[in-house]
């Protein structure tokens, strides 16, 4: 340093520090921690690719609190959201459409369903009635109306169509009402069965239902933490889960969706995920964790799985939907699952 | 020293330099030159000399003195004798120049000389105060306008039409300005040369004409004077002033030289009427009669009604007489009045005449004073209903007492207001109402001033209006901490917290929960649930667990912060709650309460099995609830465990939520019992002297605990304890009564209808108040200046001393306390002026009766107070129907002799007697050159030194000079006819060759010019070579090629001059 004039001396000392500044100043710390590839559960094959549609906000294309999600046959889906807003994106998440709810001071819908005619089922709760709507928002045809009757709804949460058996189911609370009812794609009552209560099939606050390709009806019981299988008479096959975070335990479990090779998927409210199980129960694999990386959830409301095997999740409070290709296609030769006695449905399989 | 001679002074010293030199030169020339030359030479200079001597004399003493424009100029010397020394200086600087500079040449010596003498010349000058003083004949007039209520506009306008008249005389230099004034003085103009009369509407200023405040006026306008004029003042006024004093003013203005006319303006005579004062005592006896005299003041005979106000509420309030009035002052007498409430009292006349042209200002018609009525004791009685104090109103009232009754938002602000009253009665008043200041002064005005308090029970009272340490509870006789565990007054609340969809839903939930556990007590218990969103099992989580009430703070800074998530499930949340609040022992009254919107699936019949049979009771308040059967499921879980439905759609609903469910917890305190509980007599006493053995029974009364040394007079057996009713004790100096059922037929109905109720009630307030005392201090307010009111306090002790260093506090309320929001209590800070006596001021600005209570503090245990009061009625402007004749005499005799004018006599003849006869003094106005002529003779000084030491030759200096000059000329020069050449060369070949071309383009042009170069040779040089060529042959190519002999000799001159720098150059 000796070396260098006195003038030189002091300017390369205000440079070594004007450096070491701005070094202290932008620099972060330590790189940004990339998030592991996080195995799906068991299942550590190559993670597939969630696609992220919409984000937050009031045009079209973005949700406050997506809710209710059906998938129709043409691969495209419906979201319904907290502001009474029911949207419809293309397959590939394009938004096509949205409509709002025209009577929704009391409250938002919930549970949507697709209708064989295209048309949709729209889970009207705090108006205690289900509606069926065309696809570009106007109403056909009402179903019920509050009331605790058989025919009549307090609170239905979701609806679920089987199109081969022409009937649709409606789940619903409130008023320690809780059941699930079977109707005529017209709307005609057929039965109802349920109960509010904790013993395998009694329900407290059902509010996911969905049906399987043997014509089985899943209903996921969300405050007793776990998920129902009846039959189309509504005779108990199964009750799986309790309340818990591990494998095959449940936490609030507000919606199921049954996929064409047979396994259930499950949104789990409170533990951020979704479960698989297959056609007998059994705990197959999770997916996700709490969060807000593609992968992860906030509380997720519902989720729907189409014809192709994609899963789509109502990513509730990340105010968005993640699509992933979850499960294969239907297998060709179905094997008719053994049916559980009921004694063999309670614990975990 | 004469103007005259000063300027012949300057003159002759300014002139002495040049004076000198010509009498060198002539000694000179008479020195040199033949004889007869040099006589004809002596004269011929001389001539020349003294005539332009005198010319410039003349031209510089008539310009200066002309006296023509109203301005003139003249030199002035303030230190005149400074200028002898100046000769001899003078003389010096000639003879020792003749010594040191005998080197200089002649031209030299005389610049030097010059030099030398204008620097001293200035010196002197400076020192001498050389000052240019200029005067000037420029008269300012302002006019002063009274726009008091008190004259009359059309007297205005004669003032406005005799300046009017007058404005012809003034002169073109002259300035004229308009002030008018009332309470306040505005300029109307300012002074100014183009000054045009206003019309009397176009006078615009805002000037509070309620009042005179000619004082103001003056300073104002004194102050509006252009500096160095003349200055006049003419004041337009009715004499009348009611703030400030003129005659000081006027002195003043004489003693700076402003000449002020004073203007008289008279009333006209339109009728007027108005009261001139309400006489009654000062201080009134109990029910004793008295009299009130009005006194009125007419200038007409005309009839009017005059009626008074006493502001009695119990006897008759308002009297009425017609009266006959006659031009004049007469008095109207109302007699034998009676005041049948206690206490002080606004007393207002007033005078209306039947006939509307019998009078022209209403602002003189009210007059207002103020009397006090004498009594045994005042009251104050603060309740949260005045439905609670019906009936014991009705039995004091005609009593001899003073009630001062305050509810809700009308309860006395000032905690010092407390002080004066010699009872405090707090009938179901919760503590919510009261400040911690105000009560630390309830307890201090029975510990510290011997005042009485007496709580009465209620739903509001004792412990259930949390009284638990207070300053209040100390000063009672009871206390609300029950110790005894049979009773188990704690309660323990458990809140569960749920979002709802709307936004406001979240904050009002938070709100009444806060609210809900600010009215627990510190021993009770209370815990929070919420949603805690998906982090921890279920999600249901406790904010904070059943934690003792004392942490109440930082329980309301962990609901502030909790963000309650969507809960789907109401049971597990309520179980936890349930199953918490089961397991706290020694807790008498559980309860949990549920705030939500009704959404979350209920909780189970299990659940609430549970929660009875844990004797828990569950309260559900639904914020937007969504629907009704929402609404109905929540009503059925409340109604299950026997808690409450609240619909909380409206935020006014919420506090009596709160306050409802909080009463639940605390509703242990209260003990009732429909058919009446009997009450047993403990200790006889004074309170229960007369009242033989058997007292009604009580349907409720709140919960106390006796303490030690109080006197149980009335008590109820509970669970074999003994619970007080009636209880009272000495605290300090004062005394205090707990009575712990009500006095309303809420509780106490056979109480009410007992036939020694009013009596009972009246002994136990005489008992318990402060005795009156009486006071060593007489008070005594004297007549009003301005807004303020002085209050004057005079202490004289038993002995005849005066009482010094006394520590009075004291109050004085505007008029309507109590029912004019508006009115304040002012405090009186009292300040001793001299010895026994003590000065306070109060702000008064509106019209009525103050009230004032002064309290000695000295002596704490001797606390004694006195009420006196004064009225502000309308201004005094309004007082007098005629003119001030004395102020206006005064004021005349103060601005000088004559200066009273009289505006009738002013306005038959204008001219005779206008305003802008120059008779006053000229200003004189001198500026100070003192530091100009310094600044001169400092600049004076480098030439000083230069003439005698630089030898600047200038024609040596401009050859030097020019020799840098001229070969940059040349250059210049050349160089154009370089390129001049070549163009011509150029354009004269028929051609150009194909390569290379003559005028190079590119990187050839380098190239091609050096070929140009040698092309050209010596005749086309490039004109770049400035080197010396030692070539003697080659003309020294100096600055080109193309040399134009202009000048041979010049040219020579310069080569010669180059090579001898060359040479010198080199020689170095």
């Amino acid at each position: 340093m000796s070396v260098l004039p006195a003038a030189s001396r002091s300017v390369v000392l205000l440079a070594v520090s004007g450096v070491l500044a701005a070094v202290l100043l932008f620099w972060n710390g330590a790189p940004k921690h990339e998030p592991a590839p996080r195995p799906a559960g068991k299942d550590a094959a190559a993670a597939p690719a969630w696609t992220i549609v919409g984000r937050q906000g009031l045009e079209l294309g973005g949700f406050n609190q997506p809710r209710g999600i059906a998938a129709l046959p043409d691969g495209s889906f419906v979201v319904a959201d907290r502001s009474a807003r029911v949207q419809h994106f293309s397959a590939d998440g394009k938004p096509l459409a949205l409509w709002i709810m025209q009577e929704h001071a009391l409250g938002n819908p919930k549970g949507l369903a697709a209708l064989p005619n295209g048309g949709l089922l729209v889970c009207d709760t705090h108006y205690g009635r289900v509606l069926e709507m065309s696809i570009d928002g106007k109403v056909v045809k009402q179903w019920g109306g509050p009331g605790k009757e058989p025919g009549q709804f307090v609170h239905p949460l979701s609806c679920a169509v089987d199109a081969r058996a022409g009937v649709a189911y409606v789940v619903e609370y409130g008023a320690y009402n809780d059941r699930v009812q079977k109707f005529k794609l017209d709307g005609t009552f057929i039965k109802a069965w349920g109960g509010f209560g904790s013993e395998p099939g009694k329900l407290n606050r059902p509010s996911g239902v969905a049906v399987d390709g043997q014509g089985g009806v899943w209903v996921a019981d969300a405050c007793n933490h776990r998920i129902q299988k009846f039959d189309a008479e509504g005779t108990l096959l199964g009750a799986y889960g309790d309340l818990g975070g591990g494998d095959g335990q449940l936490s609030y479990p507000f919606d199921l969706a049954c996929a064409p090779n047979g396994e259930v998927f499950v949104a789990e409210f409170n533990n951020n995920r979704v479960s698989v199980f297959d056609a007998e129960g059994r705990f197959v694999r999770a997916m996700g964790m709490a969060g807000t990386q593609p992968g992860e959830f906030n509380q997720p409301w519902s989720l729907a799985v189409d014809a192709q095997g994609r899963l789509l999740v109502s990513d509730t409070r990340n105010n968005r939907v993640q699509i992933i290709q979850a499960s294969g296609p239907a297998p060709r030769a179905v094997a008719r699952a053994a049916v559980e006695s009921p004694k063999q449905a309670q614990g975990n399989p | 020293m004469s103007g005259r001679v000063e300027q012949l002074i300057f003159l002759f010293v300014v002139s002495l330099p040049v004076l000198t030199v010509a009498g060198a030169i002539l000694h000179h020339r008479w020195k040199t030159q033949p004889s007869a030359r040099r006589v004809r030479e002596i004269v011929v200079l001389g001539t020349l000399i003294a005539c332009a001597a005198f010319g410039f004399a003349a031209w510089y003493l008539e310009l200066f003195a002309t006296r023509a424009s109203s301005q003139s100029s003249r030199v002035h010397f303030q230190n005149p004798q400074t200028l002898l020394w100046l000769l001899p200086f003078y003389v010096a600087i000639l003879l020792l120049q003749a010594h040191s500079l005998s080197g200089l040449s002649k031209g030299r010596l005389w610049f030097a000389f010059l030099f030398r003498s204008a620097m001293l010349i200035l010196l002197m000058l400076a020192l001498a105060g050389l000052q240019m003083v200029v005067e000037r004949d420029i008269l300012s007039v302002i006019y002063a306008i009274d726009r008091s209520k008190s004259v009359p506009g059309a007297e205005a306008q004669r003032a406005l039409d005799w300046i009017k008249s007058v404005q012809n005389e003034k002169r073109a230099d002259d300035k004229v300005g308009l002030i008018v004034f009332g309470g306040k003085a505005a300029a109307e103009v300012w002074p100014n040369t183009a000054f045009q009369t206003p019309a009397l509407k176009d006078l615009k200023a805002e000037v509070h004409p309620d009042a005179t405040n000619i004082a103001d006026a003056l300073k104002r306008a004194g102050n509006s004077f252009e500096e160095g004029t003349g200055r006049r003042l003419v004041l337009f006024t009715d004499g009348r002033q009611t703030q400030g004093e003129a005659r000081e003013e006027i002195t003043r203005l004489k003693a700076q030289g402003v000449d002020l006319w004073v203007v008289p303006l008279s009333r006209s005579d339109t009728a007027e009427m108005l009261i001139e004062e309400v006489k009654v005592p000062a201080e009134l006896k109990w029910e004793r009669p008295f009299d009130a005299r009005v006194r009125i003041q007419s200038n007409v005979t005309a009839r009017a009604r005059v009626r008074l106000f006493t502001g009695d509420r119990v006897g008759p309030s308002a009297y009425e007489q017609i009266v006959d009035l006659k031009p004049g002052s007469q008095t109207v007498q109302f007699s034998g009045l009676v005041l049948k409430t206690g206490g002080p009292h606004q007393i207002e006349a007033i005078v209306e005449p039947l006939s509307q042209r019998d009078d022209t200002l209403a602002e003189n018609n009210h007059m207002y004073t103020f009397t006090d009525v004498e009594t045994d004791s005042r009251i104050l009685v603060l309740t949260s209903d005045l439905a609670e104090v019906k009936q014991l109103r009705e039995a004091l009232e005609g009593e001899k007492v003073s009630l001062d009754v305050r509810s809700g938002a009308s309860l006395p602000e000032n905690p010092e207001e407390y002080r004066r009253y010699d009872c405090i009665v707090l009938a179901n008043l919760a503590r919510a109402f009261l400040s911690d200041q105000q009560m630390s002064v309830i307890e201090s005005c029975v510990k510290d001033q011997g005042a009485g308090l007496v709580m009465i029970g209620g739903d509001q009272s004792f412990g259930a209006g949390q009284y638990l340490g207070t300053p209040v509870e100390r000063a009672l006789p009871v206390s609300m901490e029950l110790k005894n565990q049979k009773i188990m007054p704690s309660g323990a609340l458990g809140i569960v917290l749920h979002t709802c969809e709307f936004g406001e839903g979240n904050a009002w939930g938070k709100k009444i929960s806060k609210a809900a556990i600010n009215v627990l007590s510190p021993q009770d218990y209370a815990g929070l649930l919420y949603f805690g969103g998906p982090w921890n099992g279920s999600g249901e989580t406790w904010l904070f667990r059943p934690t003792l009430v004392a942490r109440k703070q930082y329980m309301f800074s962990l609901i502030d912060g909790c963000e309650p998530g969507d809960m789907p499930n109401l049971d597990t949340i309520v179980s936890m709650a349930v199953q918490s609040l089961a397991a706290l022992q020694r807790v008498s009254l559980k309860h949990v309460i549920v705030i939500t919107d009704g959404d979350p699936a209920p909780p189970t019949p299990a659940t609430l099995a549970a929660a009875k049979s844990a004797k828990i009771t569950i309260t559900v308040v639904t914020i937007f609830p969504h629907g009704g059967a929402d609404v109905s499921t929540m009503k059925d879980v409340a109604k299950a465990t026997g808690g409450r439905y609240y619909s909380a759609d409206d935020p006014r609903k919420l506090p009596q939520i709160f306050i409802k469910e909080a009463a639940v917890v605390r509703k242990n305190l209260i003990y009732s019992d429909e058919k009446g509980i009997p009450l047993s007599i403990g200790s006889t006493g004074e309170l229960l002297r007369d009242f033989g053995q058997d007292y009604p029974k009580v349907k409720a009364f709140v919960v106390t605990a006796p303490k030690d040394r109080a006197e149980m007079h009335l008590f109820a057996t509970v669970e074999g304890e003994k619970v007080p009713v009636l209880s009272r004790w000495h605290y300090g100096l004062g005394k205090s009564i707990a009575f712990t059922s009500d006095a309303t037929n809420r509780w106490a109905p056979d109480w009410v209808s007992w036939p020694s109720y009013k009596k009972f009630w009246t002994n136990a307030i005489q008992w318990v108040s402060r005795q009156r005392m009486p006071s060593n201090f007489t008070v005594s307010m004297p007549p009003r200046k301005g807004d303020t009111q002085k209050i004057l306090v005079e202490g004289v002790d038993a002995q005849g001393n005066y009482i010094n260093f006394a520590k009075l506090v004291g109050s004085a309320t505007e008029p309507g306390v109590g029912e004019d929001l508006d009115a304040v209590s002012h405090r009186l800070n009292f300040v001793q002026t001299e010895p026994g006596r003590y000065e306070a001021e109060v702000p008064v600005n509106k019209n009525g009766a103050y009230t004032v209570t002064i309290t000695d503090l000295t002596d704490p245990s001797k606390p004694n107070s006195l009420v006196s009061g004064f009225a502000n009625s309308y201004s005094a402007e309004f007082l007098h129907l005629d003119v001030d004749h004395k102020a206006l005499k005064d004021f005349g005799d103060l601005a000088g002799e004559g200066r009273l004018k009289d505006l009738a006599k002013l306005a038959k003849d204008p001219r005779a007697t206008h305003p802008f006869v120059h008779d006053l003094p000229p200003v004189a106005n001198p500026q100070d050159y003192f530091w100009w002529l310094l600044v001169a003779a400092v600049c004076l000084f480098p030439f000083d030194v230069a003439v005698r030491r630089l030898h600047i030759d200038p024609l040596v200096a401009w050859n030097a000079v020019w020799a840098r000059l001229a070969p940059m000329l040349e250059l210049i020069k050349s160089k154009g006819g370089a390129v001049k050449d070549a163009v011509a060369e150029a354009s004269a070949k028929p051609a150009p060759p194909p390569a290379p071309s003559l005028m190079p383009t590119g990187s050839d042009s380098r190239e091609a010019q050096s070929r140009y170069e040698d092309a050209g040779g010596s005749e086309a040089a490039a004109g770049l070579d400035l080197r010396p060529q030692a070539d003697p042959k080659k003309p020294a190519a100096v600055g080109g090629a193309k040399l134009t002999p202009v000048d041979n000799a010049a040219s020579d001159y310069t080569r010669a001059l180059l090579k001898a720098k060359k040479k010198a150059k080199r020689d170095e």
